[in-house]
């Protein structure tokens, strides 16, 4: 019996037994004991919130492991745990894990005389484990995304403007062969590319994988060709002294200026 | 030819960077992750500078104009550097031993997975993001693309700083041609870049382990490791700014010279990366002059001399882009108008609002800002220890930058208005880097002076004793 106390001195409150063990052993009692106040507050609110919300433990689980993945260049958003916004979740397992491993320091000094690290130095090894354990969860997580995004038809949303990004890249090699290299180019479209997304990424998009082809009028050069992009009726939008060079539909095609004769 | 072409880009102004930091080392040991961590900067830095004054002076930005000085450069450097050590019997790198323990080894699986999804993921996608296909890499294409910066003033966003796509435009260069997925390979190497940067610091002051879990911090947010993988320029801004808080702090608590100056180059660097930069030049002003009134053992004079010394040399380099813009007359000036009075105190809840939201219960920065809160809680031990205050004073100082700014500028809409969720994350991110360091050094330095751990005692002594 007295072994058994020993040992839960030793182990579950991390103390220094009194100078009797070498320093080493002495860390590691207080990392086992950060990790189990850590581990015990993961499980009770785990437990806690499927109770109150009647989920089971590999549900909750997959919920959690799904909290970090929801992120696009400008923004990350957490999703919910069993209805509860995660933040709120997160912080209830750290102040549980702080919680308990302040109960384990309480226990250790009732149970047994000698020296250990302070109350402050063992709520900071909660903290670490915790924290430890997010990153755990959060690497799970991320090869999660990471078998996802490798999907060919993925469906994940930070993906939106990558396959959007694809779409216009493919029509642009179709524009890029029909309008000479270094061209200037002007694009006219029903599309709100002033105004709204998607449309305003897709004239930039257009832009950026047309160029050297300019249709941003960067070089300050009169246009010699016209991009028809989603424009319904294209054709009575030509003006005079261009004609149409290729059209795919009738909202899609370019128009080049014409050649004047003899030349 | 490619991976070539990829290597050279990459590894000619690095080579040069770590030639630099070497030699400005002299006498002491340079750690390997701390020679090439700030390398990367200081070689990006001067390319980037050369690209400008390149493009200032109408010559063609071809991978010959831009790629054979740097290459002399780095070869002088190289040559200078062999010879000091040489001479002297210094060793050109000290390496310092990282005892693995399974706690050590379980943080570095977890870093390896998240540096190996950044580089598949950058090179996997092709430049997609948003400020990435409108400005950042459409920059890049048409400097790599018409090799003059003649183009630049009829962008819609003309007057933003020309660091990355200068690296970009330098890698399409150095390849050959344009190619949308290798031109992002600078980012997942920034990024690593400043995990290396930081752990050398942490590691001077408070031990491998400790550097370790900050590292581990840091890649807690999910917003860094995507950012490591798109091609924007934050995670840069990130990369300079915090270097040149961390080289300040290194500074001040050793008081080598070189190590400001080299931070004052980074200062200036970071004019070169964002708008920002600029107004952030008198925050790290700011910081550097409360350093000095601490610093006792300086005379007035010495301290006045060190603040101009840093000052000046960070607003030489900002004063090379921004006369050169003036000169163009490409100013982004709505942004800047001043709105004092009731508006902007009216404004205060709702910044207040949207900050805490962001730090703490957005998903970009997990639970690292709720442990920055919790440590700053320990608020005998912070004002103890200094260095440990100044990081700490550091984080909150670009936190109320930031307020500022949305209190008082037109800026207010992507910051805490309509638009904050594309803008106020983006900003965090500039000083993310600081909040796991001084996380870490609140709650780590202290144990360097517990005897219960006399295993990070010493090898906190043994890192005194090698600065």
């Amino acid at each position: 019996m007295a072994r058994f106390k020993g040992f839960f001195v030793k182990i579950f409150a991390g103390g220094s037994g009194g100078g009797r063990y070498s320093p080493r052993a002495v860390r590691l009692f207080r990392y086992a004991s950060a990790v189990i106040a850590a581990t015990l507050a993961f499980l009770l609110c785990l437990t806690a919130l499927g109770r109150c919300k009647e989920r089971s433990a590999d549900a909750l689980l997959g919920e959690l492991s799904h909290v970090f993945s929801r992120i696009d260049f400008n923004n990350g958003l957490f999703a919910t745990v069993a209805g509860f916004e995660a933040a709120h979740v997160f912080a209830g397992i750290l102040v549980a894990a702080l919680f308990i491993r302040a109960l384990m320091h309480g226990a250790y000094l009732l149970l047994r005389k000698g020296r250990t690290c302070t109350l402050s130095t063992a709520l900071r090894d909660a903290a670490i484990a915790f924290a430890v354990a997010v990153a755990l969860i959060q690497t799970v997580a991320m090869v999660g995304v990471f078998e996802e995004e490798r999907l060919p038809n993925t469906k994940i949303k930070s993906l939106y403007y990558q396959k959007l990004n694809d779409r216009v890249a493919g029509e642009v090699a179709q524009f890029e062969k029909l309008i000479p290299p270094n061209a200037t180019v002007r694009l006219e479209s029903d599309l709100p590319y002033k105004k709204r997304d998607p449309a305003m990424y897709i004239q930039r998009s257009l832009a950026f994988h047309l160029y050297p082809i300019d249709l941003l009028g960067l070089r300050g050069e009169e246009a010699s060709c016209i991009l028809f992009y989603k424009k319904r009726k294209f054709a009575v939008h030509v003006p005079d002294g261009f004609e149409i060079i290729w059209k795919s539909s009738s909202s899609t095609g370019i128009a080049a200026k014409k050649r004047r004769a003899g030349r | 030819m490619t991976v070539f072409g990829l290597s050279l880009a990459l590894g000619l102004p690095w080579l040069l960077g770590v030639a630099v930091v070497a030699l400005s080392w002299r006498d002491e040991r340079l750690t390997l992750p701390t020679a090439l961590g700030l390398g990367f900067g200081v070689g990006f830095g001067i390319l980037a500078q050369w690209m400008l004054l390149l493009g200032i002076a109408g010559v063609p930005l071809r991978a010959l104009t831009v790629g054979v000085p740097v290459a002399a450069a780095a070869a002088l450097s190289l040559a200078l550097l062999i010879r000091r050590r040489v001479r002297r019997a210094v060793p050109v790198f000290a390496f310092s031993r990282l005892r693995p323990d399974p706690l050590i080894l379980l943080m570095l699986v977890c870093l390896a997975a998240y540096a190996a999804y950044a580089f598949w993921r950058a090179f996997a996608f092709p430049v997609y993001a948003w400020d990435a296909v409108a400005t950042v890499s459409m920059k890049a294409k048409v400097i790599f693309s018409d090799g003059t910066l003649a183009s630049l003033p009829r962008f819609n966003h003309s007057a933003y700083p020309l660091h990355v796509p200068f690296a970009q435009a330098w890698i399409a260069m150095a390849i050959g041609e344009w190619n949308d997925h290798l031109v992002k390979a600078v980012f997942p190497v920034t990024a690593v870049c400043y995990g290396l940067v930081q752990y050398a610091f942490v590691q001077s002051f408070a031990g491998a382990r400790w550097a370790v879990f900050s590292l581990l911090l840091l890649t807690l947010s999910p917003l860094f490791v995507h950012h490591a993988t798109v091609s924007y320029r934050d995670l840069t801004m990130l990369y300079f700014n915090c270097t040149t808080v961390l080289l300040s702090l290194w500074w001040f608590q050793t008081k080598r010279l070189r190590l400001l100056l080299l931070a004052a180059f980074f200062s200036g660097f970071t004019t070169f990366v964002k708008i920002e930069g600029m107004g952030f030049l008198p925050c790290y002003s700011a910081l550097v002059l409360v350093m000095l009134l601490a610093s006792r053992e300086l005379s007035w004079l010495e301290k006045v001399r060190t603040q101009l010394l840093f000052t000046g040399i960070g607003v030489a380099v900002w004063a090379i882009y921004a006369s050169y813009k003036s000169s163009l007359g490409m100013v982004d000036g709505a942004r800047y108008e001043i709105t004092f009075g009731r508006e902007a105190l009216m404004r205060v809840p709702a910044i207040i609002d949207a900050f805490t939201k962001n730090m703490f219960t957005s998903g970009n920065w997990s639970v690292v800002f709720g442990l920055f809160a919790l440590s700053l809680l320990r608020f005998r031990r912070i004002w103890r220890d200094k260095l440990v205050l100044f990081s700490a004073m550091a984080c909150l100082m670009f936190l109320a930058f930031y307020a500022l700014i949305a209190m008082l500028s037109p800026n207010f809409v992507y910051l805490a208005g309509a638009d904050m969720s594309k803008g106020l994350a983006r900003v965090f991110l500039h000083f993310w880097g600081l909040v796991p360091v001084a996380v870490v050094l609140i709650n780590g330095r202290d144990v360097c002076h517990d005897i219960s751990d006399p295993h990070r005692q010493r090898a906190h002594e043994k890192a005194e004793k090698a600065l």
